[in-house]
């Protein structure tokens, strides 16, 4: 992947509640993070039972989805906030490498 | 009431009588009554009155705003526990004052001077509460030294003078004349200082904010009358004063210096109260300045002037949040900048000084040179005034010249009228002694004091003079004197804070806070449930914690209960019910968190063993930094620009905060902590020796100390902020503060400290409890009168279920067929429809069908109003809307519409110059006191003929729609403008499905939003529409309507199933509740046929007649309604007409008080029943609704909204003052954001007193949570349940009980919380309401 200019990185997915999705937000900022992509009305079956997509009258109810990619080194505050959070919260986070073509982009 | 009433028509009798005091001490010189003399040290002093015109204008004042301040108390203290104490202590202040003015000897006025003070402390403490106490407390403290160098004063005086001189006022000259020098300095300084006191003088002038305990009209009275000792003592013994020129200098140079330093402190508050009491200590500064100057003629008109005008200020300071709504949706302004507005300051200010010199020509000062100073603040204020006018808006146009030219004609007219009065009214206040130089030394001084409090100013609104700005903020604490150090903290180094640390206590601290919902500021006033943070356990547990965490109430009062059971309220068959039922365990069970002790942090321990008050403390230093730094524009320096509150505090804050917290050291130990929050809460809590497992214990009693704050800190930390994280950092550090410097060497002794360190160290405890005795039968009791209020409800649906069926039953509807209507109107589900709903289908006889559905129509947007630039978001707060319409003139009504706009821009620009002026450090002295006049007269007026001052005031709207059509190109700001034809389409269908209104329309819908009209009240948007985000619903009304009107979306809307008929004609409507009136739009010859438009005046007919009898049903519960309003339609109307024009009304109406249930469901189940205006009507047709769509839409949003409001109604009738917002009379609107009560505090969230208590302080709403029954299959429910969190934790924790009832088999099923259903009983055998029977039942509930 050197070879081909990609950079390594840490991709962070978590899947929280939707009224969970400012908090996570917030503590990704708090850590450095600069960027990251919020799916929102998430549709599937999981732990809790079933989920249904967006709500007509309702965005805080439903799943939403966080996508980050970060380096390395912003990777520990960011676990462990998460994992402080499942202790009680419904939500899945996936830590994953990743390669990207631009890495200032997320430093 | 009656001695209030009482007291009302006393005063308003001795007004007149000082009135004609006044032209009879006018025409024919004083007025003397005598009825013989007592000898006094061998001095003979007459018992009487003396009235002169310095006394007659005193006598006015103070029986003129006794009367304002008695009448308005009529029905502003309706209710409250000590009305009477109230009126007899104001009875007995303003009786006291007016002897004080009018006594003819000098022993006289000493002994009615310190016996007004006494009454003046019986006023402030007529609550009887603690603040008030305290207040009280400190009111008499500080008043005994004064009075007791008033005593001194006489003494000296009776001393010195000769034997045998007369100690009559009207021989003061004589007596002054007769007694050595000195004894005459040292009795005119020792009247002085006890003026001084009075008139909340450097350095005795923190008494004055400490009042804000005590009512409202209390405030008026102080600041109005009692405040103005001063001046009194001056003008009626001014003979002494005149000849003492030393005491007069020191008098001037106090006063100007007062007047400056308060006047500082004043543009740093942000609470509407504080400002109100540094302005008057500020103004009372002007006026010792004024008798400084030798000029008590000027000071009598100065205090007069700004008697009524501080009395209307405060009288009407609950008119702060409307201005704010009014700001929300003003057209923008466009100002004149840079060079202009320079032009435009020097152009007035030389306009101000040509037309001071042409009066000043013609009529000279009478007192020159001190007059002279007086002149330029009059041209100073006229000045500043006509250049704001001219800079505050282009747009006005040429009209803003004519504006601008109104302060300069209002400074010639004062000018001249000063000048006359003095020579011809006032002439017997002969210029003092004071030799001319020191009259202008005194002049000069105080023009450098003025143009130094401009300057810093102007520095501190330019980011600097950081230490003037703690300090502003700073006197919003409590008195030093109650600040003595705890001892000293010590700064202590820490090492660098991992970031998986950080992150943990982040997390940890967002879920500590959670624990407190986020509340909306009171411009956009939305319900929220205050034990939403904790739905994952049982009410009665959340309750249990908050409780402990709190110590608010956790049930109905056991003896309401009991008495509610005697009266039949609640039912005995139902309380053996619940007794049998006893509850599940989980309900039953709670666990340590409700424990008290379990929630203690070392602050509260350390409380318990010193007798400190450290918890306090950190309370209070906290609140006031959180008003400052959320202030949305109250303060005139605006929040402190330095970041978030943490930064803001830790740099700021620790300015003199060894004095103000009480901590030496606390700058050094302060810098010492991380910039960053959760780096500092990691420190924090490490160096208070907290183990990792309590981090969550002293977090959640951390935030739960200031709920109110924090509430707002977590809507902002919504917006993506670090707000709450921050607030809690801010606590923290000013408890550990404190913590330790109470264990330090210097502070508490060495067992405590060893006792604090053992406490903070050991783990939390995590035992069981079950919940005492005492709260398994406030269960009960709760049960049971839950199912009494349900029983009746749940016997109807039954029974309509059975006789009509659970399917929409409409002329080509679902169903099958019915006659068609002539007209549908569409409601908000609000309760408050349902009973104009009954009324109107009474009246109509079946040829109105009324449906119910979300107030903002399904439309979220952000609303801009005629040419605004913010705007209101119309949506429950649930969605974030995404486009914005703007308010529009419908095509023809254009100039009107303009002409409309221009008329709004004028007076917000002289709202503009008005409030420059007054927050201006040169101006606001002279502006008081000319508004003062005015506005006494405006006072009596709103409070004599509350509803002709309102019709006077309304301005006529011109027709108005809303734009919706937009391409999705166009932006307005970050939203898109308009929604396509596609978006409306969709909007459009899901309106109409979801409400079950998808065929036999009528040739005539009207879609009614609602609003409320209310005077004078902080809560007025909490009458408005909750779906549309606190804001009123027409707008939302108007753009769905001209999306159903549309034809490209007819279209839409045909290809996708749903056909509204070509002749049929959408249009909007407003259901004021306050008024029950319903105004709906016109309907062109262009758009309806004048068969439609003869449908839509029979409706309108119907309507009023529906609305004068719930009007009727309404008087039946307001209190204070007369009789025959609860009998006479027309008399109701009148009398719901007054109370919402009226500026001392406290309960305007009931709001959603009583409400416990939500049908969703077509109207006939619940046609046929008088629901009491206390269920949320959903309009359902589970036929329409095969895949229970539109049913998950209604469960998962306005169930929701609907939930949150009944859990509010709840709490707070469980515990108006731990979580409703107490007593609006004691309300102080801070940082436009909401109240706290008293002078400082915490944010006082959700309802006040009088929305759920009537009185006579009996509660009006009955503690019930929700019942929810739905027209639906049980299994479509489950479908739907399990697929959402929030509504498996509502429903199965309890927090709603869920009842369906099945169009297959009509029959009801209630579920259990553990997703079994279970049969309720079969229905009875009761008759259906006929459609013409309108008769108003009153509720059983609230009937007395």
């Amino acid at each position: 992947m050197e070879q081909a200019g990609l950079t390594r990185m840490i991709k962070v997915e978590v899947v929280i509640e939707a009224e969970e999705a400012a908090d996570v937000e917030a503590l990704l900022r708090s850590e450095g993070v600069t960027g990251w992509t919020g799916l929102t009305g998430l549709t599937g079956v999981g732990h809790g039972g079933r989920h249904e997509g967006r709500l007509l009258f309702n965005e805080r109810g439903g799943q939403t989805m966080l996508v980050a990619v970060l380096p390395r080194d912003r990777l520990d505050g960011v676990v462990a906030g998460l994992t402080e959070l499942f202790r009680d919260r419904h939500g899945v986070m996936f830590v994953s490498e990743t390669w990207v073509s631009r890495p200032a982009y997320f430093s | 009431m009656l001695l209030c009433r009482c007291t009302r028509t006393l005063l308003l009798l001795s007004f007149a009588g000082a009135i004609a005091l006044l032209v009879g001490s006018v025409l024919r010189g004083p007025v003397a009554w005598s009825w013989g003399s007592v000898t006094l040290g061998g001095h003979v002093a007459p018992v009487g009155w003396y009235v002169d015109v310095p006394a007659a204008l005193l006598l006015t004042l103070v029986t003129g705003v006794g009367a304002l301040v008695a009448a308005f108390s009529v029905r502003h203290l309706a209710g409250e526990p000590a009305q009477g104490r109230f009126a007899l202590a104001v009875l007995g202040a303003v009786t006291a004052t007016a002897l004080v003015v009018t006594s003819a000897s000098l022993p006289g006025l000493v002994l009615f001077w310190v016996l007004s003070g006494v009454a003046v402390s019986a006023v402030v403490g007529a609550r009887g509460d603690r603040p008030a106490r305290r207040a009280a407390a400190t009111v008499r403290r500080t008043f005994l030294a004064g009075d007791l160098a008033l005593v001194a004063g006489l003494v000296v005086l009776v001393v010195g003078a000769p034997t045998g001189t007369s100690l009559a006022r009207a021989d003061l000259p004589d007596l002054v004349q007769q007694t050595p020098a000195a004894a005459v300095v040292l009795g005119a300084a020792l009247a002085a200082i006890a003026g001084l006191v009075r008139s909340a003088q450097l350095p005795v002038h923190r008494w004055l904010p400490e009042t804000a305990a005590a009512a409202t009209p209390a405030s008026a009275l102080l600041h109005a009358g009692v405040v103005n000792g001063a001046g009194v003592l001056a003008v009626l013994w001014w003979p002494l004063y005149a000849s003492a020129g030393a005491v007069l200098v020191a008098v001037g140079l106090l006063g100007a210096l007062t007047a400056a330093v308060a006047g500082t402190a004043m543009r740093g508050r942000a609470d509407v109260k504080g400002r109100f009491a540094a302005s008057t200590s500020a103004q009372m500064g002007y006026l010792s300045l004024q008798v400084g100057l030798g000029l008590p003629g000027a000071a009598l008109l100065h205090a007069v002037g700004h008697g009524a005008y501080k009395a209307s200020l405060f009288l009407g300071s609950g008119e702060v949040v409307g201005r704010s709504v009014a700001d929300r949706d003003r057209p923008a302004p466009l100002r004149v900048d840079g060079g202009r507005r320079a032009v435009a300051l020097a152009g007035s200010t030389a306009a101000a000084v040509l037309v001071a010199a042409a009066v000043s020509l013609v009529l000279p000062p009478v007192h020159a040179p001190a007059s002279w100073l007086l002149v330029a603040a009059a041209a100073a204020t006229s000045a500043v005034l006509t250049s704001r006018l001219v800079v505050a808006d282009r747009r006005v146009g040429r009209r803003r010249w004519a504006m601008a030219v109104v302060p300069l004609l209002a400074l010639a007219g004062y000018l001249l009228t000063v000048g006359l009065l003095e020579r011809r009214v006032l002439d017997g206040l002969a210029p003092s002694s004071l030799p001319s130089v020191w009259q202008w030394a005194l002049a000069g001084a105080a023009a450098a004091v003025g143009a130094a409090a401009w300057v810093v100013d102007r520095e501190v609104r330019r980011g600097r003079l950081p230490r003037v700005r703690a300090w502003a903020v700073r006197s919003a604490l409590p008195p030093a004197r109650a600040r003595r150090a705890v001892g000293t903290a010590t700064p202590v180094g820490h090492p660098p804070v991992a970031a998986a640390d950080r992150a943990r206590a982040r997390v940890v601290a967002g879920r500590a806070a959670s624990t407190v919902v986020p509340t909306w500021p009171l411009d956009a006033f939305v319900a929220t449930n205050p034990l939403g943070g904790l739905d994952t356990l049982t009410p009665a547990q959340a309750f249990a914690r908050m409780s402990a965490m709190r110590g608010t109430r956790s049930h109905l009062d056991d003896d309401v209960a009991r008495r509610w059971w005697r009266e039949g309220r609640i039912s005995p068959a139902a309380v053996v019910e619940a007794r049998a039922a006893a509850g599940p365990a989980a309900e039953r069970a709670t666990d340590v968190s409700a424990d008290v002790r379990a929630w203690w942090t070392a602050g509260d321990l350390v409380d318990e063993l010193a007798g400190t008050d450290v918890v306090r403390r950190a309370d209070e230093e906290t609140a006031v930094w959180c008003a400052a730094v959320y202030d949305r524009g109250e303060a005139a320096w605006g929040a402190p620009a330095t970041g978030g509150l943490w930064s803001t505090w830790r740099v700021l804050g620790a300015r003199g905060a060894a004095r103000g917290l009480g901590v030496r050291g606390f700058r050094r130990w302060a810098a010492a902590l991380p910039s960053r929050p959760d780096e500092a809460i990691v420190v924090l809590l490490a160096q208070a020796g907290y183990p990792l497992e309590r981090w969550e214990q002293v977090l959640s009693r951390t935030a739960n100390r200031l709920p109110g704050w924090m509430s707002h800190a977590r809507l902002r930390a919504e917006q993506g902020g670090d707000d709450a994280l921050e607030l809690l950092a801010v606590r923290l550090a000013a408890e550990v503060a404190l913590v330790r410097a109470a264990v330090a060497p210097d502070g508490v002794a060495a067992a405590v400290a060893r006792e604090v360190a053992e406490f903070v160290a050991a783990p939390p405890a995590s035992a069981p409890t079950g919940l005492a005795d005492v709260d398994a039968e406030a269960l009960v009791w709760q049960r049971a009168l839950e199912e009494t209020r349900r029983r009746p409800l749940l016997d109807a649906v039954a029974v309509a279920a059975r006789d009509v069926g659970v399917t929409e039953v409409r002329a080509g509807g679902s169903a099958g067929t019915a006659p068609a209507p002539a007209a549908q109107v569409v409601w908000c589900i609000d309760v408050r429809s349902e009973r104009l709903r009954r009324h109107l289908e009474a009246v109509g006889s079946g040829r109105w069908e009324t449906l119910g559905f979300a107030g903002f129509f399904g439309v979220p947007f952000r609303h801009l109003a005629p040419e605004a630039a913010a705007g209101s978001d119309q949506c429950p707060v649930l969605l974030r809307p995404r486009n914005a319409l703007a308010s529009v003139a419908v095509p023809g009504h254009e100039r009107e519409f303009a002409a409309a706009v221009r008329a709004r821009r004028r007076a917000h620009a002289a709202g503009d110059a008005v409030h420059a002026a007054a927050e201006h450090a040169v101006s606001p002295f002279v502006l008081a006191e000319v508004a003062g006049y005015g506005l006494g007269v405006v006072s009596g007026l709103r409070t004599a003929a509350p509803r002709w001052w309102a019709d006077r005031r309304r301005s006529p709207a011109a027709p108005t729609q809303v734009r919706v059509a937009g391409d999705g190109t166009d932006h307005a700001g970050d939203l898109v403008a308009g929604f396509t034809v596609t978006e409306q389409v969709f909007l459009a269908e899901a309106a109409l499905r979801t409400m079950g209104l998808t065929s036999g329309f009528a040739p005539l819908l009207v879609l009614t939003g609602h609003g409320a009209t209310t005077t004078n009240n902080p809560f007025d948007t909490g009458y408005a529409c909750g779906a549309c985000g606190g804001n009123g619903g027409i707008v939302n009304a108007r753009a769905l309507a001209a999306m159903l009107n549309d034809r490209a979306v007819r279209d839409g809307l045909r290809g996708r199933g749903l056909d509204l008929p070509a002749a049929t004609v959408v249009v909007a409507g407003l259901h004021d509740t306050t008024l029950d009136t319903v105004e709906i739009d016109e309907v062109t010859p262009a758009a309806g046929t004048a068969e439609v438009r003869a449908v839509l005046a029979a409706l309108r007919a119907d309507l009023a007649a529906a609305g004068g009898r719930a009007s009727v049903e309404r008087a039946r519960m307001l209190p204070g309604a007369p009789s025959s309003a609860r009998q006479d339609p027309r008399r109701a109307t009148a009398h719901v007409a007054r109370r919402a024009a009226d500026w001392s009304e406290v309960r305007p109406e009931w709001g959603l008080v009583g409400n416990y249930a939500f049908v969703a469901g077509p109207r006939s189940l619940t046609a046929a029943a008088d629901l009491e205006g206390r269920v949320f009507l959903h309009s359902y047709d589970p036929a329409a609704d095969p895949d229970g769509t539109a049913l998950e839409v209604i469960l998962t949003a306005p169930v929701v909204v609907a939930q949150w409001i009944n859990a509010q109604y709840l709490a707070c009738a469980i515990d108006p003052d731990g979580f409703g917002s107490g007593s609006k009379v004691v309300h102080n609107v801070t940082g436009r954001i909401g109240v706290v009560s008293g002078a400082r505090g915490d944010l006082r969230p959700a309802l006040p007193l009088q929305g759920v208590a009537d009185a006579t302080g009996e509660l009006r709403h009955e503690p019930l949570r929700l019942m929810v029954v739905v027209a639906a299959r049980p299994e479509t429910v489950d479908t739907i349940v399990a697929r959402h969190d929030l509504l498996q934790r509502l429903l199965g924790n309890g927090w709603i009980t869920l009842v369906t009832v099945s169009p297959d088999d009509r029959r009801l099923r209630r579920w259990d919380g553990q997703g079994v259903w279970h049969d309720e009983p079969v229905a009875p055998a009761v008759p259906a309401r006929s459609a013409g029977d309108a008769a108003v039942r009153v509720p059983a509930a609230v009937a007395r």
